[in-house]
Parts: structure tokens; sequence; C-alpha cells
């Protein structure tokens, strides 16, 4: 018998489907009452919310960006883990995943036992859509909230009218004040200073949080990810409002530290952040397993484990979803490992 | 011995179809992240400007593209120039220099000799009546929303910088300056004083001369005012903005007489007639208004289907409002009703239109602003201006014989309104 991966818990499920259904629900009943549901359920209240703020931050709206995107982000914090935690147990139950592959030829067959797999560890294969989409819908909603509290034009003064909720202090809060730092927040940086860091930070988050790919094609198809999407970004970023790239570097900085409370400090290795590929060797077909001990499930073995490890591989990288897996199953193991060194 | 957690846990080998489904995600997030920015970025770019014509000597100083401001004959609707003809252009024999300027948000003041204006990147502008080129530029601390006026003085700007700037109109030279707060309205020049409304919330009234202030204490409320300052009869000034109420100020003590809520912000130039006072609000509402009290003199306030960022006008006996949606609508002074089908302009509208006489004189659009953003140096100069002498003194309402309303939309183009047989038909485009 083979052992699987002790199973992620389900906790936030429920939470989900009840965010899920309140949305579904309020989005129906505002297009039977015939208003917009993207702006009445997403954009004005983040608008609002974001005046309320500013009186909070003494009218400094670069403050008020900067405190809302934390904000937001330690409140979408347990989404934020449970698709990190995802992405670990998807890795952790890879070796068994690619037994099944050789063992089951017919598809149907290979599907059927990969879905009874994902069930034993307690993985939903789609567990990482519902953070990822929540976090598009916000930063969309906020995109555009930004767009008209900062839009940096009275033309955009005229569509926020509308926006605000009938409390005097909201309108006191008119016209926001747009400079921060070096910046002025409606407008793109001149200084370039803004997509600078866009690009760093996201280049730095991609390159720390990927795990390297099986094959030389996953391997360059990531390559070409972690520059192209810092470089697109930086683009945009170019044409943006300078409140979009604080909110964005902030962001960033702030998944940086989300992956280090999942994954641990290994992943703050700075050979992931040289432009080379990450994956050490090629990637070699699957390793040879270890024979399965009974009763193993109790102490988190899993089938598919490499045999011999006394010997650390020198070849094998840095990645972070192994150490935070390491981690979470042998406590203080790091430690050890480091002294035997 | 126990093994090393990391290699036991995840070899090297087999991530592959996490990993491959991993960046089919992220590809398909980071698509979707930039698809969103590329579909917001034209609307972030647009600080296009709503200035409102201005006639002088038969021609009309109109903005129909963004940071150009264009002369066109009001009897042939020909083009006469065009300013900036060209991406590189000198001021006042300086080096010839490359620049675009911004948005026009507020009207020409002109006096015979030079076209003055301001642009959103924060410059000010004077050009030639004739011929459009440029005599000199200065640059304020900020953006120029308000339009320029003019007095015997010389040329009063307000500035988002927070100042009020008293420039000479020959060479643009700082004669004096009044930390007022943001500037967002076209200043008012009136015999006693110069009013200034700013959005920190203030109403001040300052001497033309010095721009000392003559009030012991500004009007001041917490919300901004984003209508000029607008005169009612000799002892009130009505101003409006951003906390939905309109207000009648006392204009020798600064003191509140009256406050009138409306649906949303006031930001057009009211309209005055007398002792009425005609106002639009962003919540699409046209209200008459008893300037000496407040009391509202409509049955209720006429409806248009989108918000009215521009002033209402009086054409023929009838008000004139455009919404932002593009829609005029004919309105009886005397009720509130609407004259009329609306007419459709099929392009969004925020610039207040301008009413023009048979004769190609400009009528009373915005009561007494007209009079010092075109006219005033006539009453100061020693010498006739030859623009003033042309410039027509506000028109009373319904003496104009066959006035049409002229209407400049976002898109750049100019139509003209007939207010009597509700048609409108297009006569320059940009």
């Amino acid at each position: 018998m083979t052992a699987v991966p002790q199973p992620v818990k389900r906790r936030g499920l429920p939470l989900t489907g009840v965010i899920a259904l309140t949305l579904i629900s309020t989005i129906l009943a505002m297009v039977i009452a015939g208003r917009n549901p993207w702006n009445e359920v997403f954009i004005n209240p983040l608008i609002n919310v974001l005046l309320m703020l500013n009186i909070i931050t003494f009218g400094q709206f670069g403050l008020t960006i900067i405190f809302f995107t934390l904000l937001l982000r330690l409140a979408t914090l347990p989404l934020t883990i449970r698709q990190l935690q995802s992405t670990k147990a998807m890795q952790a139950i890879q070796p068994r995943m690619a037994e099944l592959q050789k063992k089951y030829k017919d598809p149907k067959r290979r599907q059927e036992e990969m879905m009874k797999l994902y069930k034993e560890a307690g993985f939903n294969p789609l567990g990482c859509f519902g953070p990822m989409f929540i976090q598009i819908i916000v930063f969309m909603g906020l995109y555009r909230a930004l767009v008209y509290t900062v839009g940096g034009s009275p033309e955009s003064l005229v569509g926020l009218s509308h926006r605000l909720y009938p409390l005097g202090i909201l309108q006191d809060q008119i016209p926001l004040n747009q400079h921060f730092l070096w910046l002025s927040l409606g407008h793109p940086d001149q200084t370039f200073m803004v997509p600078l860091l866009v690009g760093a930070s996201t280049y730095i988050q991609q390159r720390l949080a990927v795990t390297p790919g099986a094959t030389e094609q996953q391997q360059q198809q990531q390559q070409m990810m972690t520059w192209m999407l810092p470089l697109m970004l930086m683009f945009f970023t170019l044409n943006l409002p300078s409140g979009v790239g604080v909110y964005w570097v902030v962001t960033n900085v702030f998944s940086l530290f989300a992956s280090y409370w999942v994954y641990g400090k290994r992943m703050l290795s700075w050979k992931q952040l040289l432009p080379i590929p990450m994956g050490g060797p090629s990637p070699a077909p699957a390793p040879a397993l270890r024979k399965p001990k009974s009763g193993s499930r109790s102490n988190g073995d899993i089938e598919g484990e490499v045999i011999d490890s006394d010997q650390p591989d020198d070849n094998e990288p840095d990645v972070p979803g192994r150490a935070g897996e390491a981690r979470s199953q042998y406590g203080k193991r790091r430690g050890k490992r480091k002294k035997r060194r | 011995m126990r093994q090393d957690a990391t290699r036991e846990l995840s070899p090297p080998g087999p991530l592959s179809l996490a990993r491959a489904r991993g960046k089919k995600t992220g590809a398909l997030l980071a698509l979707v992240v930039l698809g969103v920015l590329a579909a917001g970025c034209a609307k972030v770019s647009g600080s296009d400007g709503w200035a409102r014509p201005e006639v002088a000597d038969k021609v009309m100083y109109v903005t129909l593209e963004k940071g150009k401001l264009t002369a066109i004959d009001t009897g042939t609707f020909q083009k006469i120039w065009t300013f900036p003809a060209a991406e590189e252009f000198a001021c006042g024999g300086g080096e010839s220099k490359k620049i675009k300027p911004d948005g026009i948000y507020g009207s020409p003041a002109i006096d015979g000799a030079n076209v003055y204006f301001g642009t959103y990147d924060g410059a000010v502008y004077a050009v030639k009546q004739s011929d459009g080129t440029c005599v000199w530029r200065i640059e304020t601390g900020d953006t120029l929303q308000a339009a320029p006026i003019l007095g015997s003085e010389g040329l009063y700007v307000g500035a988002n910088d927070g100042n009020v700037y008293l420039l000479d109109p020959k060479n643009g030279d700082q004669k004096q300056k009044f930390n007022s707060g943001a500037v967002w309205a076209a200043p008012l020049l009136k015999d006693d004083g110069l009013y200034v409304s700013t959005m920190t919330g203030k109403l001040w009234k300052l001497d033309p001369k010095t721009l000392e202030p003559v009030w012991s204490a500004p009007f001041k409320v917490s919300a901004g005012l984003l209508t000029p300052p607008t005169a009612v009869g000799d002892d009130t000034i009505v101003v409006g903005g951003i906390g939905k109420q309109l207000y009648g100020i006392d204009r020798k003590t600064g003191a509140e007489k009256w406050s009138v809520t409306g649906g949303n912000w006031f930001w057009g130039e009211p309209f005055v007639d007398g002792t009425t006072v005609y106002a639009t609000d962003l919540d699409g509402q046209v209200t008459a208004i008893d300037g000496t009290n407040g009391n509202k003199l409509w049955d209720a306030p006429f409806a248009a289907l989108n918000a009215i960022r521009s002033g209402p006008v009086m054409a023929e006996n009838t008000l004139v409002a455009v919404d932002n949606g593009g829609v005029i609508y004919r309105i009886d002074p005397a009720t509130g009703k609407g004259i009329g089908q609306p007419n459709l302009l099929n392009e969004d509208v925020h610039a207040s239109p301008l009413v023009l006489n048979a004769d190609g004189t400009q009528a009373s659009s915005l009561s007494n602003q007209s009079v010092s953003r075109v006219a005033a140096l006539a009453t100061s100069s020693t010498t006739p201006s030859p623009v003033a002498s042309g410039t027509p003194t506000p028109a009373p309402s319904g003496s104009a014989g066959a006035a049409k309303v002229y209407i400049v939309t976002t898109g750049g183009h100019l139509f003209e309104f007939d207010p009597d047989a509700g048609r409108t038909s297009q006569v320059v485009s940009k």
C-alpha cells in the first residue's frame, strides 16, 4: 500500500463558497434592478473605502494606496496562503502522480486514479483558481477605482461625483492630494522609478516563487514568463497613473513576505534571482522509488520518495516549495542538514 | 537515518503536470491583467479640456483639439489659424522649442491684441489675435483649469498651485500673487473686488490691484467650490461646488445669505437673468433660484437624462442646457418644463455653450463673466481697443433676434443649434 501526504485542510472552501454565493446573488439583484453590478459591487465601494482611508492618512493619498493595499492583502491572506499551500500539496503528490502516469496507460483510468489521489491528499485541482480569480477581480476593481480617484484630470472627477456615497466627509476629500514623494499619483512617473520598481519586484517575486520546470521546454517557458511579465508590466506602468504602480510594488512586496511565510527561509536564495535556468541539471525521469513502509502514512512518508538521500545532492536546486514542505513535515530538519554539512 | 525531507518530497523530475498547469494559469492571469490595463489606458490619459468658446470681433476662439486653440470666422466658419501650428514654436522671439500643450479647460480672455489662455500642464499663453503666433508663455506650479480674466490692472490667473496671479498682459511678468488655495474656476472681477472661489472651500474677495483680502475672513465651507463666482444684483455672489450646495454670499461682508441643495456637485457656470439664477448640477438637474433669497422658483427641477457639467444659457427666451451625453434641452425659464423633444448630438459635451446673436456678436451667456473675459480693458484703457469696440454688451434675454447656440463636443466638433426650430447642424470639425 502506498502512502499519501497529509491532507490539506479544507477550511477555506466553505468561506469561498459563501462569498461566491453572496456575490452572485448580489450581482443578480443589481442586474434585475437595472444597475451596473460591476460599479455597484466593486468599483464604488472601493472608491469610498479609499476616500475613508484618506482621512486616516491625513490626506496623503500615496499613503492611502499603500495602507489600502496592505489591508487588502491582509484580508485576502487566508486565500493567498491557501493558494500557496495548494501548490505545496501539488508538489507533494507529484511522485505518486508520476507513478500513476507510468502505471496506467489508459487516460480515463489514469484520470480516475489521479482524482482518487487528489481526494486522498485533500487537494482540489481547482483550489488555486479561486484565490487567483478573487485577486484578479480585486485588481481590476482597484485599478478602475484609482483611475477615477487619481485619474489626473477634471474629466475623471466628473465620473467620480456619481460614485461617492452621500457623506460629507467623503466629499470633503476631493480633490485628492496627488503628490506623493516625487510622484504625481494621477500621472505616469516621469523619472521611470516606479516602472523600474514594478518590473524589479515582479521579477523577484516570480523568480523566488516559481518552481523549476520538469522538462527543458517548460524551463524555457518559465524563463520567458519570468522575463516577459515584468517587462510588460514595466511597459504598461510607463503609461499608467503612478498610483497604480505604487499599488503593484506594495502588493509584490507583500507577496514575497507571504511566500516566505509559507515556504520558509530557503526561498530567499540569491541563486534564484540569477537569470539562468533554475533547474540545475536537466530534469531526470521519475527517480527511483523507495519501497513503501507499512503504516508509513502516519509518519508522513510518501510513496515516490528518493531511496538514498543521506548524501545531499549538490545539483538539486533550492526550491521554495520543497523547502516549505520539508519544514512543515519535519520541523527543524533544515538545521540538522546544515549541521551535517 | 531519515532522509533529507526536501529530497524526499520533491525529486527533481516529476513536477511536470502541476507546473504546466501553473504556467498556463499564470500566463492566462498575466494576459487578463494586461488586457485590463490595455483597455483602461485610453481613459487614463484624458485631460482633453472643455473650454467654452469666446467671440471677439466676429472671430470665435474655440478648442476643438486637445491643447489647441483655433480662431474661426463666425460669418463663414472658416478656420483662420490654429495655435500651436507646429510641434515646435517660439514665444516672444525666444528659442523655438518642442512643446505639446495639454488640454484647455478655461475660456480664453481677449484684449484686442492678444488671446490669453491656460493649459492643463500649468502654462499660460498669450498669442496674437491676428495670426495666432505666441507672444509669451509662463508656467505656474501646477495644473491650470480656471479661465484667465482681464482687468484694468492686468491678467488674473487662478491656478491649482494655490495661487492667484496678477500678470502683465504685455509680457507675462508677475505683478502680484496671492495664496488663496487651489483655484479651478475663473475669478470674477466686479467693481468692488476680485472674487475667487477655491477647491479648499473658500470664497475670497480681493483687492484687484494689490490682491489683498477685502473681507475680514473668506467665506468658508468644507467642500471644494467648483463654479465661478457669479454676481446677482448689486449685493450677492453665487457660488457652488462639491458639497452639492449653491450659496448666496453677501458681497460686502462675505457672510452667507442663503444656500440651496442640489442633486449633486455644481460645476457649470450659473446663468443669471435679472435676479434669477439658473444652475445645473452633475445629477442632471436644472434649477431656477431667486438670487435674493435662495427660494426655488420652479415646482421641481428640470431633470436631464445625464449629468450636466456645462452651464446653461439663454437664447430667444429659451433656457438651453446640454448634458454630458450630448443631449440638448430647451426649457421654459418661467416654469422649468421642457420644450419640444431634446436634440441628440451623439457625442459627449462638457463645455458650456455659447450664444451668438444674428449679427455674429456674442450674446449674454455667462452674465457678468463675459464682460471681464472680453471687454474689461475697454473700460480702463485710454485708447479703445479694437476688440473692445466690437465686443457686444450682454444682450437682454429675448432681445437678440435669431440667436444661435454653439456647442463644442468632446469629439472636436462645433455644432450650431437653432433654439427656435430645435435643429442642430455641424459647422466646424477639428
